[in-house]
């Protein structure tokens, strides 16, 4: 039978634990109402560039076509390649632990993907660029090929900066042929106790729809153009990547804050059943004790009477 | 009176979204002014002073640099990459930004980015402009 004093000893140090763990929830959360924030603010600028360039789908798939056809030099982003087992893969993950499962199920979808045959047939040569640790430490381990890391990202609000390092990065090797395509790994917020990983592809890019809009003004628009459209797109389309990246990246902090949040919330839960069950176990030796003690004292008592 | 809706905003937030008379815009290739029922267009957008008049008769500026300029009949949006309200410069900070790039720009050094520095004096210059009074 454990001792009175082990038990106390335990407990004490189950509540150190209880603490930290209640403190990491607590920093978590008003770190998820920041990067909620951020998110949200964010979100002007990405839909109405997302509607411009649905604005000028037509005149996107007309630049598209007539690079294809003569070759010559357009907006290069435009490129739509022959092939498509050459690929660049983001991941997203964070720089700590203690998030539940957040970083393994980026890790695991990751893998997935690089396991998989590309569109057409061919096993996937992938390249890695990767944001965050753990994502990092666990690739290196494996011996994956990784072309970029980006650590301390998420250490403060996320930089625009990192953004467009790695949409430059994407567009340079894509544009230069190195790889046929650029996807994107990460986990997005759906709310706080939801985190979902979504693979996304960036390039080639796909002019984005919109439908309703389209069918309302059934004649398109006819844009005066200030700079010749090459020029323009040749901006708004590597913009458009790094926009995409950014709202990546702000979807990824605010799930990694609302994934700690839940875990450490569990942990916290679970030391207090922890303490509950020790204290019901200490009460049960220290009254043996005193029982015992009792009838030492009676029997004692008896002996000198009797 | 007619209106349209004009919208600012960075990557990072939305600056402005209002419903105005009329508006000047510094696009790449100079001002220009913007009233109801405008042709759509799409422009660069350069750097300098956004002035509007609101629907409520008020007037306001701000400073925008770089990024895009869609305008269609009802509405105009500009995707900058800087965007300042006057409320947001600190004056005597872009002093020294001034000298600094005034300094850079005239630089005989033949490493000095001339097109950057040009940018960064205007940039300053619009500051200062936009974040008197």
């Amino acid at each position: 039978m454990p001792n009175l004093l082990d038990i106390r000893r335990r407990i004490r140090s189950v509540k150190n634990t209880q603490q930290i763990t209640r403190a990491l929830k607590m920093i978590s959360a008003s770190k998820l109402r920041r990067a909620q924030e951020q998110a949200l603010a964010a979100r002007p600028y990405a839909e109405r560039l997302r509607e411009m360039l649905a604005h000028l789908a037509d005149q996107l798939a007309e630049l598209q076509r007539r690079e294809a056809e003569e070759g010559q030099a357009g907006p290069g982003l435009g490129r739509v390649p022959a092939s498509l087992h050459r690929v660049q893969l983001i991941v997203i993950s964070a720089d700590t632990g203690r998030a539940g499962a957040f970083n393994a199920n980026v890790i695991k979808a990751a893998q997935t993907f690089i396991a998989e045959p590309a569109a057409d047939g061919q096993p996937r040569e992938v390249k890695l660029e990767i944001v965050g640790r753990k994502a990092l430490e666990s690739f290196r381990k494996r011996n994956a090929p990784i072309v970029g890391e980006h650590l301390g990202v998420f250490d403060r609000q996320v930089d625009y900066g990192v953004a467009r390092a790695l949409a430059a990065g994407a567009a340079q090797r894509f544009i230069a042929g190195e790889v046929d395509a650029v996807y994107i790994v990460g986990n997005e917020f759906k709310s706080i106790v939801q985190q979902r990983v979504s693979l996304q592809q960036l390039l080639p890019l796909a002019a984005p729809q919109d439908n309703a809009e389209r069918a309302a003004d059934a004649a398109p628009r006819e844009y005066l153009f200030e700079q010749p459209p090459a020029e323009i797109f040749g901006k708004l389309l590597p913009r458009y990547l790094e926009v995409q990246i950014y709202r990546s990246l702000l979807e990824s902090l605010a799930a990694e804050h609302a994934a700690r949040m839940n875990a450490m919330d569990n942990a916290t839960r679970n030391a207090g059943d922890l303490i509950d069950v020790l204290t019901l176990n200490m009460n049960r030796v220290r009254q043996a004790a005193i029982t015992k003690e009792i009838i030492e004292i009676v029997g004692g008592a008896a002996a000198l009477t009797g | 009176m007619e209106t349209f809706e004009l919208e600012i905003a960075t990557p990072q937030r939305l600056v402005v979204r209002a419903s105005v008379k009329e508006a000047q815009v510094p696009a790449a290739n100079g001002y220009l002014g913007i009233l109801p029922e405008h042709a759509p267009l799409l422009s660069e957008l350069g750097t300098g002073e956004v002035s509007y008049t609101a629907a409520d008769g008020h007037a306001a500026k701000l400073l925008v640099s770089g990024g895009f300029l869609e305008v269609q009949p009802d509405k105009t949006v500009l995707l900058a990459d800087v965007a300042e309200l006057p409320e947001e410069i600190d004056l005597s900070a872009a002093k020294t930004e001034l000298e600094t790039a005034q300094r850079q720009a005239g630089s005989s050094d033949p490493a000095t980015d001339y097109d950057a520095a040009t940018h960064e004096v205007a940039l300053a210059e619009t500051r200062l402009a936009v974040g008197k009074k």
